[in-house]
């Protein structure tokens, strides 16, 4: 059985540091995907996620384990990322691009891979749901992102929000409702 | 249906799919039991099943090796008592081993010199220079206050001054401490 995030903790700090990369890769894909969704580019969301990841090694052992691991790191993550917004200036529009064929294609990939149509399909899905998630108001947007793309527990998203359980619960419902009807199109049978 | 259960049957739905896993026993079997006859359900439920789908499907993904260019990016941390454990041993060896030239050189130059009597001498050596230094500081500090006292002492206006002064940098130096206790500690929550 993997050990916890607190019990690597405990052992990198009395002196196995080398198990800090494996916390690392834990959470590499959780943490660049959540900041790909604020900062809308791949390398950048790199660039911070490693800044994020020693940011967080050098204060390990101010770590409370009354929290989570997660949420402390997907907290310090979201500072981070503000702070690059702030300085960047970085406008977030919507990109909404209305379908001129008003096809509903099937968007399930054939057995020797997608079609060049499928591909240009995929991509257009891709462009429609970081449009329609950024068309959600503010914190129905960072929910999603905090459960999709950082996929924390809705007890972790309770806690690092500081909000109760049931509001979790009943805000990622409204905003997939959002979501959904944005995305009808593609979600047709 | 009415509207409200309508609702509830959206939201176990939506929680069911979300792999959360906190449906209740009672309310799962409820939900299949109106799906296996609501179509309008079951239509609801495969489009959340597709939207949840083409959410878990746009992902980046990590460059190679992302982990070990972390760990190499890695500074020495303050709590690491692997590097801080390390950092007194070089200085310690240098001493030593200049110790160690000294009392060799000191004993081959002086061949009919026991050993003990050179790094006696040494220590004396060192004993002499800690207190020349110490003598020249405390001669220092003698010669700065004879000179204030001397410049003080020779007008009303020069003692205002100097108690002007005093009190300034007690103010500063007081103003600093209270900066300092009131700096609040970070603690990992207000990182970033």
């Amino acid at each position: 059985m993997q050990p916890s995030d607190e019990e690597m903790i405990v052992s990198i700090l009395d002196g196995e540091t080398d198990l800090y990369a494996e916390l690392v890769r834990r959470y590499q894909g959780r943490l660049v995907n959540y900041l790909y969704r604020i900062l809308r580019n791949e390398e950048d969301s790199h660039d911070l996620a490693q800044d994020v990841f020693i940011k967080i090694y050098g204060a390990l052992d101010r770590f409370d384990p009354k929290y989570r691991f997660s949420t402390w790191l997907f907290r310090v993550a979201q500072n981070a990322a503000i702070d690059v917004l702030r300085k960047r200036r970085l406008k977030l529009v919507s990109m909404h691009r209305d379908d001129a064929d008003g096809e509903a294609g099937d968007w399930e990939f054939a057995g020797d891979g997608p079609t060049p149509y499928q591909d240009a399909r995929n991509i257009e899905r891709g462009v429609a749901i970081r449009a329609a998630i950024d068309d959600l108001p503010g914190e129905y947007r960072e929910l999603i992102s905090l459960r999709h793309y950082a996929e924390l527990s809705y007890d972790d998203i309770a806690q690092m929000k500081d909000m109760p359980l049931g509001t979790v619960k009943n805000k990622l419902f409204r905003g997939r409702q959002m979501l959904k009807e944005r995305l009808a199109e593609f979600l047709t049978d | 249906m009415n509207t409200a259960e309508h609702t509830t049957l959206l939201e176990w739905l939506d929680l069911d799919l979300d792999h959360a896993k906190s449906l209740a026993p009672n309310d799962r079997a409820a939900l299949e039991a109106r799906l296996a006859n609501d179509a309008e359900l079951r239509a609801e439920r495969r489009s959340l099943e597709a939207l949840h789908s083409m959410l878990d499907a746009d992902r980046v993904d990590v460059r190679e090796g992302f982990a070990e260019q972390v760990m190499e990016s890695l500074p020495a941390a303050a709590w690491d008592r692997s590097a801080r454990s390390t950092a007194w041993r070089l200085p310690l060896a240098m001493m030593l081993g200049l110790t160690l030239v000294s009392v060799m050189l000191l004993g081959g130059a002086s061949a009919d010199g026991p050993i003990v009597g050179t790094s006696l001498a040494v220590l004396d050596f060192l004993q002499t220079t800690t207190l020349a230094g110490s003598g020249i500081l405390v001669a220092a500090w003698r010669g700065a206050g004879f000179g204030l006292e001397t410049w003080v002492a020779t007008s009303g206006l020069n003692l205002m001054a100097f108690a002007t002064l005093v009190v300034c940098l007690n103010l500063l130096f007081f103003s600093l401490l209270r900066r300092r206790a009131k700096a609040p500690a970070a603690t990992p929550s207000s990182e970033g």
